[in-house]
């Protein structure tokens, strides 16, 4: 049977009296991408610290790769993850391939192996330019590519990425995701936070962090389908001074834009025709987007 | 599993020369910092006060008033100007162009010949206290020579009891003999605190240290790998300033390097332990700064002894200046410069230092540790 790579029971992390993670649940299976969302302060940072072994838990028990995580045993872990963090990716100051025999140097791989390594990442993110280039001096998404490298050199199971695309450009970013669908298929687990609600619909399941807790966690597509039992409109006024219609009417009338997302309370073709005057009334398919907004930010309203 | 291991040791130790050697503020902080300081202190501090600006007014305008001025002119230590009003004197003073003032009285000639003695007044700048006390032990030797030239006597065989002063270590009682070692323990404890405090503050700031713990690194290894090169730079300052003192000054060393070199050694353990307790009570470069500032470099310059005497301390003032490595640095150093006294001898303060090292060390590691896990 396929054992999941990493396996969170009751985990919680507690600050003082104030709770960080909060009795949170979930398994992730080898070969996914795991995205893990989340408001700014839900968790999401605090669980993936855990997980690799910065941040101990106060509660709750943690698998990865089979091993539990008690303490004397971070060692063991930390050679079994790769980590990419959210703040800090090279070091600026030192050449691409001093980044690398530094890594290299911290887990302790023989020189074969890394040369070997290095050849097989530096392909696999299609480098091609002189790794004597100082890391200052590369544009944003390649850096974020050779931290990826740099985070696989000891050649983990499981890699966490912790909003690895913030501050990258569009092209780059998709790039990037590119290399992380990549990765999955040759059969690394990703598990990821990210910001950008459009990069996480490339993941095969999400966790959604509120406050500390885990709130949903599924397939994109069964989040949508369960956040939205109805039919989602895309509401734009027809001119610019129209007056708003009724939010009373509505379950969910979020701004985006000059346009409105927009489920009904009760959707009669009524309501709808009258609203049809002053706006143009389009269905669409929820996003993820609209999910969190649901499900995260709604109910911190 | 490795207890320890010395090729992580080694990669962080070199990761962190490289950045130095790239880092055009880190090596100017290191090396060109220590050899402007010492050439600046060095020139700039002097506590043997000459060509003391002084402003007279003669009443009495005879030979003996005229001799007693002269005698005045004819040190190295006065210049004597004429002026008119006594008003002129104090205005003088108070706009420090002159540092004292004579008036001699009329009469003056007439009571050193009667009388054999002659009042004279003389006026101080007291608010300028360091001055004043060198004015007043040249007063006393100008006071007998004066003496001595307008009775018309020689001026040396007829005491009753001649002391012969003569000064030992230093016999010139060169300033910068006596400073330059001072002034070493205070760049060493400058580059020794800033540089440690800031690359540790550096890596918390930057986030790098979350990527380090992420891996198998040890909080020992990385602590080593980190000081070790800061030790080196620090131990390069002290060559520079070394080097300066012997060669730019002329201070005299006569001591043992061996006894120099362990007393710097310990020194830099100790400043870079406290750097290492500033970076982790601090965790930012720029708090860091103001915290070495306070508790390492203030104390190094105010209570070692090197700019005020700890003898003449009160007493609480003195006990709070064991509590820092420069008090008996600036001994040791100060010895080994001028006086070469054997070990045996600095026995106190090395014990003293080595203790501060032990306890500054483990409190910095502990903390550093306990921060990191």
């Amino acid at each position: 049977m396929n054992q999941p790579i990493v396996s969170v029971k009751n985990l919680s992390v507690r600050f003082g009296t104030f709770y960080a993670v909060k009795n949170v649940s979930f398994q992730v299976d080898r070969g996914e991408i795991f995205g893990f969302l989340g408001a700014n302060g839900a968790g999401k940072t605090t669980t993936i610290r855990v997980l690799c072994g910065l941040l101990p838990a106060t509660e709750g028990t943690v698998f990865i790769d089979n091993e539990r995580f008690t303490r004397g045993k971070e060692n063991l872990i930390k050679q079994k993850v790769g980590y990419m963090s959210q703040k800090f990716t090279l070091y600026d100051g030192i050449s691409i391939a001093e980044n690398m025999d530094f890594a290299a140097a911290l887990h302790h791989l023989d020189k074969k192996r890394y040369e070997q390594r290095r050849t097989e990442l530096l392909r696999f993110i299609d480098f091609r330019e002189d790794l004597s280039l100082l890391v200052r001096d590369l544009p944003g998404g390649i850096k974020q590519e050779i931290a990826l490298c740099v985070s696989l050199l000891h050649d983990p199971p499981i890699i966490f990425l912790d909003e690895p695309t913030a501050g990258v450009a569009p092209k780059a970013r998709a790039r990037f995701w590119d290399l992380i669908r990549h990765l999955a298929q040759t059969g690394k687990t990703v598990f990821v936070t990210t910001h950008y609600m459009d990069e996480a619909e490339n993941c095969d399941r999400i966790a959604l962090m509120r406050a500390g807790e885990l709130i949903a966690l599924d397939t994109p597509a069964a989040l949508k389908k369960k956040t939205f039992q109805g039919q989602l409109y895309l509401i734009t006024p027809k001119r610019g001074n129209v007056p708003l219609p009724d939010k009373s009417l509505f379950e969910i009338f979020e701004p985006y834009g000059r346009h409105y997302h927009a489920l009904f309370k009760k959707e009669t073709t009524s309501i709808q025709k009258q609203l049809a005057e002053n706006f143009n009334i389009t269905p669409i398919a929820p996003s993820l987007e609209d999910v969190f907004i649901r499900l995260v930010e709604g109910k911190d309203r | 599993m490795t207890v320890f291991s010395l090729r992580r040791t080694k990669a962080v130790c070199l990761k962190e020369f490289k950045h130095i050697f790239r880092d055009p503020f880190t090596l100017m902080m290191a090396l060109l910092l220590p050899l402007l300081i010492v050439l600046i202190l060095g020139n700039a501090i002097e506590f043997n006060v000459k060509s003391i600006e002084l402003a007279y007014m003669d009443h009495d305008k005879t030979q003996s008033s005229r001799k007693l001025i002269e005698t005045f002119g004819s040190s190295d230590y006065f210049r004597p100007y004429h002026i008119e009003t006594p008003t002129k004197g104090q205005d003088d003073l108070a706009a420090e162009r002159a540092k004292m003032m004579l008036v001699i009285p009329p009469n003056f000639e007439k009571e050193m010949m009667t009388a054999r003695t002659g009042n004279v007044q003389i006026m101080l700048d007291g608010a300028d206290n360091s001055s004043v006390s060198a004015i007043m032990n040249y007063l006393n030797t100008v006071n007998n020579l004066a003496f001595y030239k307008i009775q018309g006597l020689p001026a040396t065989d007829n005491k009753p009891l001649k002391i012969k002063t003569r000064y030992l270590f230093n016999p010139e009682l060169n300033s910068r003999w006596f400073a330059v070692p001072g002034i070493t323990a205070l760049i060493v404890a400058l580059v020794a605190i800033m540089l440690t405090a800031l690359t540790i503050c550096k890596e918390w700031e930057q986030g790098s240290m979350e990527m380090l713990l992420s891996t198998p690194i040890r909080a020992t290894e990385i602590l080593i790998g980190k000081l070790l090169p800061y030790a080196g730079l620090s131990f390069c300052g002290f060559w520079i300033v070394f080097l300066a003192a012997r060669f730019i000054f002329n201070v005299p060393f006569n001591g043992s390097y061996l006894i120099l070199i362990g007393a710097t050694l310990l020194f830099i353990l100790g400043y870079l332990a406290m750097g290492l307790c500033i970076s982790v009570i601090s965790h930012e470069q720029q708090v860091a700064v103001q915290y070495a500032a306070v508790i390492g470099l203030l104390p190094t310059a105010l209570l070692s002894g090197f700019i005020f005497p700890i003898e003449y301390m009160p007493p609480v003032f003195q006990g709070i200046s064991a509590l820092f490595p420069a008090r008996f640095y600036v001994e040791i150093a100060r010895d080994q410069f001028l006086k070469a006294s054997s070990f045996s001898d600095l026995w106190v303060p090395f014990t003293a230092l080595s203790i501060q090292i032990i306890v500054l060390m483990l409190i910095g590691i502990f903390k550093f540790k306990r921060t990191l896990e």
